[in-house]
This record gives structure tokens, C-alpha cells and sequence, in this order.
């Protein structure tokens, strides 16, 4: 009921507004100091690379990669990507391969690997808020459950 | 034709207005808060409201507490459309003022600052525009003579302008200049706008000081009654023009300047739509507003239950047609002018936006 009352003033102020600029005035709902959009800096981090059995070095299909919320499957030839986006400064990531497919390509164990990203160069940006992208290569090797 | 004299059209927008206002009122969302971070500064200003010193005893607030605060009050805010900003002092002179920054971009709030632009070098713009910083307000008080006068300091104003031309090269921070009119610089506004525009500000806001802090004992800092109404007939001829986005600030009921001096009707949203946080805990509505105008305070109460179940002196401003205002004929658009303009323990208005308009009008025709 109170939300309905909140959303119902809010619906005659709008029409207020509206009435107001039709004689030519503005109410200036932010104070003139509010910023018309909201944004930060931002850039997106890349992180691609292999995955290989650490005995045999053969390539290893279907590893899940977790990247913050970014998730991939490496392809038929061990390869993946994922990416996130932070501010453009230093950042550091957790990089979480794990074999979900059951024995299919063979056991292997989960491994998470530490990236960091250091003095990182942007590239791409659009002048606005987005600082561009950045990458890094990851080749990792798992270890196959006894 | 005078300044209380308001045509027939304007009066019933601000007819309109003051329903709108009303039902503000009612809403009572806020969406701006200030944190008065430090009250150390850089600079010793003649005119400073805060009195704050370069090596204030007061310690800074620690970040955690105004960030507990936050997080108290963020179920009845929505952070991306409530712009938190740091004040001061000079807020800039706070070691971890990138981190607090970052702290702000997580929770979702876009944030500002208020600087004099005496420390804003590139390298600390860059770390701000990377810990997210959305907004700054640079300080700057007329041409060099006179706003190293009012700044007391001789490098003041090559600092701001230095500072306002990094800002130009930024592409997304807002930014825009303060300007506080004085006995000064007001015959320099015609040059000081041109100056403005060569350096590329598009955004510029004209104060004129109000009698507290170390301002009430200086009569330089004052305009006289005719430069006072000059004032905003300087202002109404800027904005026509169009090259810069003039605004008076957001003090004071003009009479027939209301609609030509800002982009909106004077309406005084402190405790209404703003909330502020002092370096001691206070919970106020505006930085200037202390004493008797304090609704809470962090370390005792939470900020939510004061923001939803205080602020009646604010929500309701009848109490304020008293003194100068109990027979005003605009009190009905006015409600008691700025609540800055009141005495902190008194509540009685200290300055007249209207009557001093009147007075210059006064000093005008005289002449003639």
C-alpha cells in the first residue's frame, strides 16, 4: 500500500514536470549537481591459453575455466578464453580449471591458477569510460586421478 | 519593474512548483549525501564556513565507519542514482581517498569531490578517474589577484586552473567551477567569464557568500545591495547567451529572477533530498548545517532510522515564517529561504535574498 502511495505521488510529479515545462520551467529533479549518467572506468581483462595432460601433453577437451563470473569449455584442441571486467589498474585473478565430464577425455584433477596482471596496456579503448582490453596467456597442465 | 513584482504565468508555475515541492517532501527519497571527510586543508580561505585549519586536530573520519553508515542506509537508497560527496576541508588530502573511492564504486554509488585544486595533479586525477570518481567542483573565485586573495595563498589559482585544464582533457568526468561573488571580483565577472570560456569550462555556478563562519567579520566578502541584484542581471544576460551553463547556486528565493538565474525554482532539498555526514558523525542535511539542525549521529544511531523518522524540521518548514519571513507575501514559494540562511540556534533568518534585490533596485532608481 505504501509502495502504491510512494509510486502514485511519484506519477503526480511527473505530471507536475510536465505541466512546469509547458509554461517553459524545469524542476531540476537532481539539484544541478547530480551527473546525468552513471559510469566508472573500466577495462576488460583476457585471460586465453591451453590445456594439456601434464604426463602425455596431449590436449584436453572440455575442462570447465572459471574466470570470475566468466565461464568457457576448452575446445577439441585444449583451447579456451575467458575474460572479466575491472577497473584498468593491477588486478589479480583465480583462474579455475576443473574436469566435469566425467571420465570422457579422461579424470583429471581440479587446479586453480593464480594471474596477475601487472602495469597492465590497454588497448582498444573507446575514449569513454572503457579503457580497452587487455590479455594474458594461461597454458596450464593437469594432473590425471589415479 | 521590480524583482517582487512576479508575472501572471511564472506565478502559476511556481503555484505548480510548490505542490511539487510538497509532495517532494513526502517522498523524502534521498539521493545525495555528503561526507565531510577531513577537516584538514591545504588552504587558509577568508571566507571558509567550516573553519577548518591545514593541520586540524580533528582526526579524519575513518572510512569504515562512513562506509557502515552506507551499507546501513543502502536498502532505502538506490546507489546508482544517489551521488556521494566528499567535502571537506579539502577531501583530496585523505591518504585513502582512492580506496574510499573504490569502496563507493563497488556499492554501486557514483562519487564526486569538492577541491580547491591545489593538490589535483595529474597523478592524483588519474588515481581518482581509476577508483571511479564521477564528479569535481573546483573552487575558483575570480580572476589571479582576487582569488589568491580570497584563498589566501599565492599559488592558489595557477593550481585550480591547472587543475581545470586536466579535467578538460578527461572525456567522462562532470566537472564544473564554483565561484563565490564578492566586493572583489565582481567588477572582473565580465573578463572572469570570458577567462572561463578560453580555458573550456561549460559549466560554471555563482555563490555569494553567506554570513558564517570566518565570512561574517569581513565586509569585503559581502556585495552591496545594487551589485547584489547586478549580480543576477549579469547572470540572466550569461545564460541567454548560451556559451556556459550559468547557475546561481541553490540559496535564496529571487522573486521575478526565479526561471532566468537557474534551471529550476529556488527549492532548499536539504533533509529532503540531502543528507550529510560530519567528520565527527554527524548526521545534518547540509555540511553548514549544524548545531541545532543535527538529527543524529553514526557511532549512536543508525542512519537509516534517521533518515526515515527525522528531518521533520526539514519536511516541514512552517516554523520558519517567523521574524522577516512572518509577513513575507512570497512565503509560500520561499518556505524561510536556504536552511543555511537560519541561525543555528535561533533559527532566525539571517539574510534576505529578496529584500537585499529590493534594496539594490532601491539604490538604482535613486542614482537615476
Amino acid at each position: 500500500m505504501r509502495r502504491f502511495k510512494f509510486l502514485l505521488i511519484k506519477r503526480y510529479n511527473a505530471v507536475l514536470a510536465v505541466l512546469l515545462s509547458l509554461l517553459g520551467f524545469s524542476t531540476a529533479c537532481d539539484n544541478g549537481e547530480s551527473p546525468v549518467e552513471y559510469g566508472v572506468p573500466y577495462a576488460t581483462f583476457i585471460v586465453s591459453g591451453n590445456v594439456k595432460d601434464e604426463a602425455t601433453n596431449n590436449n584436453i577437451s572440455d575442462v570447465r575455466v572459471v574466470l570470475n563470473t566468466d565461464t568457457a569449455y576448452t575446445d577439441a584442441s585444449g583451447n579456451y578464453e575467458v575474460s572479466c571486467v575491472e577497473f584498468p589498474e593491477d588486478q589479480t585473478f583465480i583462474v579455475e580449471f576443473a574436469d566435469v565430464d566425467g571420465t570422457t577425455n579422461g579424470a583429471y584433477e581440479a587446479k586453480d591458477q593464480t594471474v596477475e596482471f601487472i602495469d597492465p596496456e590497454f588497448s582498444g579503448s573507446s575514449k569513454s569510460w572503457d579503457s580497452g582490453d587487455t590479455e594474458m596467456e594461461l597454458n596450464v597442465k593437469l594432473k590425471a586421478k589415479e | 519593474m521590480s524583482v517582487t513584482k512576479i508575472p501572471l504565468k511564472k506565478k502559476i508555475a511556481l503555484k505548480l512548483y510548490t505542490k511539487y515541492k510538497s509532495n517532494e517532501k513526502r517522498l523524502h527519497q534521498l539521493n545525495y549525501i555528503l561526507w565531510e571527510c577531513t577537516l584538514r586543508c591545504n588552504l587558509n580561505c577568508i571566507h571558509c564556513g567550516s573553519d577548518c585549519k591545514k593541520d586540524a586536530k580533528v582526526m579524519d573520519m575513518p572510512r569504515e565507519d562512513f562506509l557502515k553508515a552506507l551499507d546501513e542506509i543502502t536498502p532505502v537508497v538506490n546507489p546508482n542514482k544517489t551521488m556521494i560527496v566528499l567535502t571537506g576541508g579539502e577531501a583530496i588530502l585523505r591518504k585513502d581517498i582512492k580506496e574510499v573511492g573504490k569502496e563507493l564504486y563497488q556499492r554501486g554509488f557514483p562519487w564526486g569531490v569538492v577541491s580547491n585544486g591545489m593538490g589535483l595533479d595529474q597523478q592524483m586525477l588519474s588515481g581518482l578517474m581509476n577508483s571511479g570518481i564521477r564528479a569535481v567542483t573546483i573552487s575558483l573565485d575570480g580572476l589571479e589577484e582576487s582569488h589568491n586573495w580570497l584563498r589566501n595563498h599565492p599559488k592558489s589559482f595557477k593550481n585550480a586552473v591547472n587543475a581545470l585544464k586536466l579535467l578538460r582533457l578527461t572525456s567522462y568526468v562532470k566537472y564544473d567551477v564554483v565561484t563565490c561573488v564578492n566586493q572583489k571580483n565582481y567588477d572582473e565577472l565580465p573578463e572572469f567569464y570570458q577567462f572561463l570560456q578560453s580555458i573550456g569550462v561549460k559549466e560554471w555556478r555563482i555563490f555569494t557568500v553567506f554570513p558564517i563562519g570566518r565570512a561574517k567579520h569581513n565586509e569585503l566578502l559581502q556585495l552591496k545591495p545594487k551589485d547584489f541584484k547586478g549580480l543576477f542581471d549579469f547572470i540572466a544576460k550569461v545564460r541567454e547567451e548560451g556559451k556556459i551553463k550559468l547557475n546561481y547556486g541553490c540559496e535564496g528565493f529571487l522573486g521575478d529572477y526565479e526561471g532566468k538565474v537557474r534551471d529550476n525554482f529556488f527549492f532548499c532539498r536539504a533533509g529532503i533530498n540531502v543528507a550529510s555526514v560530519l567528520v565527527d558523525g554527524s548526521i545534518s542535511a547540509c555540511p553548514s548545517l549544524r548545531d541545532n539542525f543535527i538529527q543524529g549521529n553514526i557511532y549512536k544511531d543508525s542512519f537509516k532510522d534517521v533518515w526515515l523518522n527525522k528531518y521533520q524540521m526539514y519536511r516541514d518548514r512552517s516554523w520558519t515564517k517567523t521574524g522577516v519571513c512572518s509577513n513575507c507575501e512570497h512565503f509560500k514559494y520561499c518556505e524561510g529561504n536556504g536552511m543555511h540562511l537560519r541561525d543555528e540556534k535561533t533559527g532566525e533568518l539571517l539574510f534576505c535574498h529578496l529584500k537585499r534585490i529590493e534594496e539594490g533596485e532601491k539604490c538604482s532608481s535613486e542614482k537615476k
